[in-house]
């Protein structure tokens, strides 16, 4: 059963648009990484699964309910952690989670107080006293304190340091494991892919890939590293067709295999070569490759 | 109603209530006190044209010309201090939600939780509105209270003072409705309260205008003040149902248009 379900999803702003028809489905128990720049789209996607924007067309599902239509009762299983987190300044972790509590109706304070305690966040500090990382934290209990079916996340990384990032994590794999579904929202790479399944990349509101971590690995060439003996000359030497972006440094090559690597090693054996290197695929360039893209359209 | 809601709002606009209930409380304990002294003192600039006009602005009725204790005990409903007080009261609350919460950015948090805008509305604007309510009722007690001490002349009975207490929660209610439309519209909680500012401002220039310039005289019934008229309940011209009807129905046409633009519209962070 698909937890979140948006089919032709559109948001404008005037004449800009936010998020351009946009379809993707995320499965109940998934580790979802919603992945793309600043201005990409995400948070709108978000804010409209949360109901604070309208849709201008398509439509946004949550547990097969519209997010227009239901949104309290959807939000009732749904823990959300907008970026840029702000909260009130009169609001304490104490008081909040008694607060938030009666809001929605059942008793979250001793659930939330051990979410603080593992977060290292003093319980009776008001917010306007808390630096933006404790803020974040605050942010995560509050989130995290009614045990929701549904963990909607939109950069919560920011402002934390890597301790209790890793303590985030720590968390957010444990309530993926007892089959909660996670929406991780980031424009960090190396977040999504310690934590993720599966990732939806998305520029200019654009849905670019949707896949899993290991397809894209699959699709991620794979780096190579040629180190000529002293007595070639580099620049001489043809690149093959299956060499991709060669750059030439000193008498090194450093380049992508676009082919196999039974093609690079006939190649290289009849060549005057002391070092080969061959590394395992770099997500980063696959993810620079659909972010330059758009850089350079644009 | 959630009580949840209830608490987060009442956390929110109990301290600036409470400093107004005791300011209004407070003034009209020194007006009371102060205008049996300076009565005499009245009766003297009153002779006066311009000094006329001045309370005729003030009063917002051309019913100035005999003066008599009518007089204080109106001003004493309508006094500028007190009236600032209100209005005062009305920008801090009613421009919190959506404007207010937008600009700091809390809305995000709010609107996430499992409640309808709707109800978020209604819970709010209920609160405030009840909150308004407690400072007039306050601030007309203590004028009742204080007024056992003072001489007989000077006491506003206690049926009048209802009614005009009840005329100017009508006169709440409507400010804090077109306050409430414009916070309804807005991102910004200082743009929300400059703009309902500049309306009331316009409002009250039209409405001291009419008083002096004949031409303008028959804008004096699109102005708010015309409305609210103490002067002609001390004096037992009239009751002012009519008056809190039309007060009534202007703030609730005003509240369904807020609240459906509150349902209705985008609101997040920007």
């Amino acid at each position: 059963m698909n937890v979140i379900q948006i089919d032709s999803l559109t948001k404008r702003y005037g004449t800009r648009i936010g998020v351009d028809n946009l379809s993707l489905e995320v499965a109940e128990g998934e580790l979802f990484g919603f992945l793309g720049p600043n201005g990409a789209g995400k948070t709108s996607t978000i804010r409209v699964l949360m109901g604070l924007l309208k849709a201008d067309g398509g439509s946004a599902q949550i547990f097969g309910k519209d997010c227009k239509i239901s949104g309290p009762a959807i939000r009732h299983e749904i823990g959300y952690m907008p970026g840029d987190l702000r909260i009130y300044g009169w609001m304490t972790c104490r008081n909040g989670l008694k607060i938030t509590g009666k809001v929605r109706g059942k008793d979250i304070t001793s659930l939330g107080l051990d979410l603080a305690e593992q977060l290292k966040l003093e319980p009776d500090l008001p917010a306007r006293k808390m630096s933006r990382g404790t803020r974040q934290k605050l942010g995560l209990v509050l989130a995290l304190a009614h045990n929701p079916k549904l963990l909607i996340f939109d950069e919560p990384t920011s402002g934390l340091d890597p301790l209790i990032q890793e303590i985030l994590f720590e968390i957010i794999r444990k309530k993926a494991s007892n089959g909660h579904t996670i929406f991780f929202s980031s424009h960090t790479l190396s977040e999504v892919e310690r934590l993720c399944d599966r990732v939806a990349i998305l520029r200019k509101g654009q849905l670019v890939e949707n896949k899993t971590l290991d397809e894209l690995r699959k699709q991620a060439k794979k780096h190579v590293s040629i180190l000529w003996s002293p007595t070639a000359n580099s620049n001489n030497i043809s690149i093959p067709p299956f060499l991709d972006s060669v750059r030439f440094i000193q008498n090194r090559w450093e380049c992508f295999l676009n082919g196999s690597i039974n093609h690079l090693t006939q190649w290289c054996s009849d060549k005057p070569i002391d070092d080969l290197v061959i590394s395992p695929p770099d997500l980063n360039t696959v993810f620079m490759k659909y972010y330059n893209k758009g850089e350079l359209e644009a | 109603m959630n009580y949840g809601l209830i608490q987060k709002t009442w956390r929110e606009v109990w301290l600036v209530t409470l400093i107004i209930v005791l300011a209004v409380a407070g003034i009209e304990v020194l007006l009371v006190k102060i205008y049996p002294q300076v009565f005499a003192e009245f009766q003297t600039l009153f002779k006066s044209d311009f000094m006329k006009n001045v309370f005729r602005a003030l009063l917002g009725t051309k019913q100035t010309e005999k003066f008599g204790p009518e007089l204080p005990k109106a001003l004493m409903c309508i006094h500028p201090l007190v009236m600032i007080l209100i209005y005062g009261h009305i920008l801090v609350l009613f421009t919190r939600l959506p404007a207010g919460e937008t600009g700091s950015g809390t809305v995000d948090i709010l609107l996430s939780w499992p409640v309808s805008r709707n109800k978020l509305f209604l819970t709010d604007k209920i609160i405030c509105l009840l909150c308004g309510t407690l400072i007039i009722i306050l601030g007309f007690t203590s004028n009742f209270i204080t007024a056992r001490f003072a001489p007989e002349d000077f006491r506003i009975p206690f049926n009048k003072l209802v009614i005009t207490a009840i005329n100017l929660a009508c006169l709440y209610y409507v400010i804090s409705g077109i306050v409430t439309i414009v916070t309804s519209f807005c991102s910004s909680r200082i743009k929300a309260a400059g703009i309902a500012f500049g309306f009331q401002a316009f409002n009250d220039l039209i409405d001291y205008i009419s008083e002096f310039w004949e031409p303008a005289e028959c804008l004096s019934s699109f102005t708010l003040w015309h409305y609210y008229q103490p002067l002609l309940i001390m004096d037992g011209s009239g009751t002012p149902w009519r008056d809190c009807l039309v007060l009534l129905t202007l703030g609730t046409i005003l509240y369904i248009i807020a609240f459906r633009t509150f349902s209705q519209r985008d609101i997040c962070t920007t």
